[in-house]
């Protein structure tokens, strides 16, 4: 029989989830903890890819149809809960969920097998119960309008795995340009300042290990470029029991869409290492050729923590490193803060300006 | 209108205001108004234009990736360098 995945109990058979503050799977029940090294040996890791539960198409007009699970998009499908029987509606690329009637975590194993199975995971690490904390703090900026409360314009707060591919890569390259250096020096009662002009050439190369772009057309690029970086040394080999409890995506863009951005972000690295082998105090490039070979690109689902928000009828996305509890996003601004602040700051300059004029001319 | 541009024209606004009231201050104490007041609008257009920029980029953090400088896994090696002298330049900068 075909099934969705649930993870149970070994001890009394209530479902298992993943614990990001003890970095272990632990029974909504009876509150017993287990490692994942303990779930293979149970077995509880192993899908068999001919049981795997398919989607099923949602017929007649979609447009219809909601989502179960929260989850943000028009292109759904549905699943059914091995646990309650209940229908899950959820978008395409969904890989893990929890069921919205019988709040058990389901992982869906047609998009974690074959081609979607991904080589690493790093598991959650900053507990739910932190993030709001975490938000609180972070909101509080001088410009945060005085009725922005973190309590009251969270409308949804989701732990997802954001599939991302992670490409190694050797970097080549030449860099030419002008460079300067300057000096200062008394002669008499003068003092003059020299500046000498070299051109200069560079050839060479860098390594790059796992530059990670996520793989999802429905997250923003920019906030998972920012809350960057993720500590490798934590990652794992995938088990799709990490997922338990938490929403997962599969790719929607596969590794030949994604290079172009890692390939920007690899050449513009060995711009600067070259950069940095001059020793000149100001660097003008004329040319600069690079050429990328990439050695792996691995798919791997990293953590983080999705807040939707509304503020005056605008939406806003936050989101945390699942793993470092970084934490960013672009808060609304007060403008009346702001010309406040602005005008205070040209006050300062203009006193600062005229006191400078009659002490020094 | 963007907030951004808002706020510059405003600060625009306030500083004219401010340097006719100011002008009219230095030459009632027969000063040398117009040249402090112009050195007053600069450093106020500075720390106002600094100020603004500062304040804005704590409420946004969310920026484009341009590049891998974490993942860097080895220095960088070099197989060709050369560097070549072209011209010097010398400018007085004082004669006290």
């Amino acid at each position: 029989m075909s099934k969705n995945i649930t993870y149970k109990c070994p001890t009394c058979g209530g479902d298992l989830a993943w614990n990001a503050s003890t970095g272990s799977f632990k029974c909504k029940y009876c509150e017993d903890e287990f490692t994942n090294a303990q779930l293979e040996a149970l077995g509880e890791n192993n899908i068999e890819e001919e049981k795997a539960e398919k989607h099923r198409e949602l017929e007649g007009d979609k447009s219809q149809y909601r989502s179960t699970d929260g989850t943000e998009n028009s292109d759904l499908v549905a699943y059914t809960c091995s646990h309650c029987g209940a229908e899950i509606i959820t978008n395409r690329t969904t890989a893990a969920t929890i069921c919205v009637y019988c709040q058990n975590p389901v992982v869906m194993s047609e998009q974690v097998i074959g081609d979607f199975s991904p080589k690493y995971v790093i598991p959650f690490k900053v507990d739910k119960s932190k993030v709001m904390d975490a938000f609180k703090s972070f909101a509080k900026k001088p410009l945060t309008p005085k009725d922005f409360d973190p309590n009251n314009v969270v409308e949804k707060m989701q732990g997802v795995y954001v599939p991302f591919w992670l490409y190694s890569a050797d970097a080549s390259g030449m860099l030419s340009g002008e460079g300067t250096t300057q000096r200062r020096y008394r002669n008499g009662n003068n003092e003059y300042s020299e500046t000498s002009y070299y051109s200069f050439l560079r050839r060479g190369s860098v390594t790059v290990d796992q530059v990670p772009v996520d793989a999802s057309k429905k997250i923003e690029n920019d906030a998972m470029d920012s809350i960057e970086p993720y500590d490798y040394r934590e990652i794992t080999e995938f088990s799709p029991s990490y997922l338990a409890g938490f929403l997962a995506e599969r790719y929607d863009l596969n590794a030949d869409e994604c290079y172009e951005r890692a390939e920007l972000r690899i050449k513009n690295t060995l711009e600067e290492e070259l950069k940095r082998t001059t020793d000149y105090e100001s660097v003008t490039v004329k040319s600069f050729d690079a050429d990328v070979k990439v050695k792996s690109k691995d798919y791997a689902l990293l953590p983080a923590w999705l807040l939707y928000t509304k503020y005056q009828d605008k939406n806003y996305l936050f989101a945390m490193n699942g793993q470092t509890g970084k934490f960013i996003g672009n808060l609304p601004i007060d403008k009346i803060k702001l010309t406040v602040f602005t005008a205070l700051g040209a006050v300062g300059g203009f006193l600062a300006g005229i006191a400078g004029y009659f002490m020094f001319m | 209108m963007t907030t951004g541009k808002r706020i510059v024209l405003q600060t625009g606004i306030f500083l004219m205001f401010f340097s006719l009231l100011s002008i009219g201050a230095f030459a009632d104490n027969g000063g040398s108004p117009v040249s402090a007041v112009l050195f007053g609008l600069v450093g106020a257009l500075i720390v106002g234009l600094i100020t603004a920029t500062v304040l804005i980029s704590m409420s946004r953090t969310k920026t484009k990736s341009t590049q891998a400088n974490h993942y860097v896994s080895s220095e960088v090696t070099l197989s060709d360098k050369s560097d070549k002298f072209l011209r010097k330049d010398t400018h007085m900068i004082s004669n006290k």
